[in-house]
């Protein structure tokens, strides 16, 4: 799956990196490329455009981060049983373009799609990270503002990001993605410490919702690829929507991908129901009015969200969660931004510490 | 009516009722049957300008869930029964927004439905209040017992003791407990 430009937006600062010298010498010679001093307005929304958000994800922008790159996760909260991830941001938006993302408000102000051609600097973060947490084990995601593997033909970031990950034996690398693009993977040795995981949804959410990402199927294979090469696989069936056929099709879903990966090699799975805050459900109205499955039965949810009414919600992920456990294996699972009642009702137990599931997830299974 | 003389009716009915611009371009995006048939509507039972704003948005929803179009919702038994009925205007109304929201969201009717019936099975005593979670949107139920007697509290404890059972199913119900 190879996604287009329009145009390259490179900041002077980094001109001689070596991540603008792999760019430019794999981009179309089609796109635009021009240098600016300071990036920053370049990453802002093109108000006269009808749809910025959109037009941000064809503009790419080789910039420098000026914070650091490693911070707890963004959804996490003391209001939900949460799993302990940390995000590694080294670029920020998506060219895939998902009705429900939730970077539609996140990255409203700033949609220019982001990559930092300092991402080196990310390496003395972790050294130093994985020095404070000697003694345990930290899951360390570069998904959450972009997915990890969209342009990594392009960019080749994710070579360096295996490599470094692969020495270091207390900290796991989790590229999450809903694209096909593995071949750098298959290129470089993990030795256990890279996990790929996809975003999994049934074929039916796939054709209304997701824009331009690889089908269901072809991520099902890429896993396979992937997992055969010596990494670690695990999968998000995130968001949830509860359509009418829902139980069904995620049931065929489940079916698929055992049928593929042996759910014993699947580090864990995560559950998230649809969840939208009132200004993201405005934009979702705004920029996909014919998306079907955006208009289900979500109702505002004490924490401010819209999400599937909750009798609806539980009995769904319950129905996949017996699904998982039939196929009789004890593959991890957890729940994405839910309280600690619902997970006790779907897995029966009150949720541990987020420390002590991150641990848990980020560790090998015997 | 003309298609001109529609929109100039809707035009005035907005600028009348302060309807927000973007509920205007709405209204006026749709054809011209549902155009006319909504300000028959808005007209027949004198329709408030958030009622209004609810129909378009609740038209609009089902509309795209259900893959009809607005004239025939409009024309569907549930909504011609609840505008046909007897009442003042602004209870009609209120009771057509009721049956959109029906059809709009079918299941969480069907189980808050299920659950009031079940509360109402319980003869509470009036000391004694059980409340379902507004639209079901989180899985707690709230019970309220006021009692200024003696003999009002031990009323009140002896029903929850004997709806106890009955409410724990209820909040497994709350919780996706049966079939979905």
């Amino acid at each position: 799956m190879k996604f287009e430009l329009d145009e390259l937006l490179i900041e002077e600062s980094c001109r001689a990196s070596a991540l603008v010298r792999r760019i430019r010498a794999r981009l179309a010679e089609t796109v635009a490329v021009s240098y600016v001093d300071d990036a920053r307005a370049a990453a802002l929304a093109d108000r006269s455009s009808p749809d910025s958000f959109g037009a941000g994800k064809r503009r790419m922008i080789v910039t420098r981060k000026r914070g650091g790159f490693v911070t707890a996760c963004p959804a996490a909260s003391s209001k939900f049983a949460c799993c302990g991830y940390l995000v590694m941001n080294l670029g920020s938006n998506c060219p895939m373009d998902c009705s429900y993302c939730f970077l539609q408000e996140y990255l409203a102000d700033n949609p220019g799609f982001q990559v930092y051609g300092n991402y080196g600097d990310a390496f003395d973060e972790l050294e130093r990270l994985g020095r404070a947490g000697a003694g345990r084990n930290l899951r360390i995601g570069t998904g959450e503002l972009a997915d990890s593997l969209a342009f990594d033909s392009l960019t080749g970031i994710s070579l360096d990001l295996v490599e470094f990950f692969a020495h270091r034996p207390n900290l796991l690398l989790e590229l999450k993605t809903k694209t096909d693009e593995i071949e750098n993977l298959l290129r470089v040795d993990p030795r256990g410490h890279t996990l790929v995981s996809w975003t999994l949804s049934p074929a039916a959410v796939f054709r209304s919702s997701e824009r331009a990402s690889a089908s269901p199927a072809a991520r099902i294979a890429a896993a396979r690829r992937v997992l055969e090469a010596g990494y670690r696989v695990a999968f998000h069936l995130d968001p949830i929507i509860a359509y009418p056929d829902a139980p069904a099709d995620y049931a065929a879903l489940l079916e698929a991908l055992f049928d593929t990966i042996a759910p014993q090699r699947i580090a864990f799975l995560s559950l998230g129901g649809l969840r939208m805050t009132p200004g993201l459900r405005r934009i979702v109205r705004r920029r996909f009015p014919d998306d079907h499955m955006m208009v289900g039965e979500e109702v505002l949810s004490p924490d401010g969200r819209f999400r599937a009414f909750t009798p609806l919600r539980v009995g769904l992920y319950r129905a996949i969660h017996d699904q998982i456990r039939r196929a009789g294996v004890s593959t991890p699972v957890y729940l994405c931004m839910e309280a600690a009642s619902v997970h006790e009702r779907v897995f029966g137990t009150r949720p541990g510490s987020p420390g002590a599931i991150g641990e848990g997830l980020a560790r090998e299974r015997g | 009516m003309s298609s001109a003389e529609t929109e100039t009716a809707i035009r005035r009915w907005a600028a009348d009722k302060h309807l927000p611009d973007a509920a205007l371009a709405r209204w006026l995006e749709l054809d011209e049957a549902a155009r006319a048939a909504i300000l028959a509507l808005a007209r027949e039972l004198r329709l408030r300008t958030a009622q209004l704003v609810a129909a378009l948005e609740l038209l609009g929803e089902i509309a795209l869930r259900e893959n009809r179009g607005l004239v025939a919702i409009l024309e569907s038994d549930p909504i011609r029964s609840a505008i046909a009925a007897g009442g003042s205007a602004p209870a009609r109304g209120s009771r057509m927004l009721e049956a959109l929201r029906a059809i709009r969201f079918p299941r969480l009717t069907r189980i808050r439905s299920e659950l009031e019936a079940r509360l109402r099975g319980l003869g509470l005593p009036p000391a004694l209040r059980v409340r379902l979670p507004r639209e079901l949107a989180s899985d707690e139920l709230t019970l309220e017992l006021r009692a200024r007697t003696r003999a009002e509290l031990e009323e009140g404890l002896k029903a929850l003791e004997r709806i106890g059972p009955e409410l724990a199913r209820i909040v497994e119900r709350l919780g996706g407990g049966d079939e979905i």
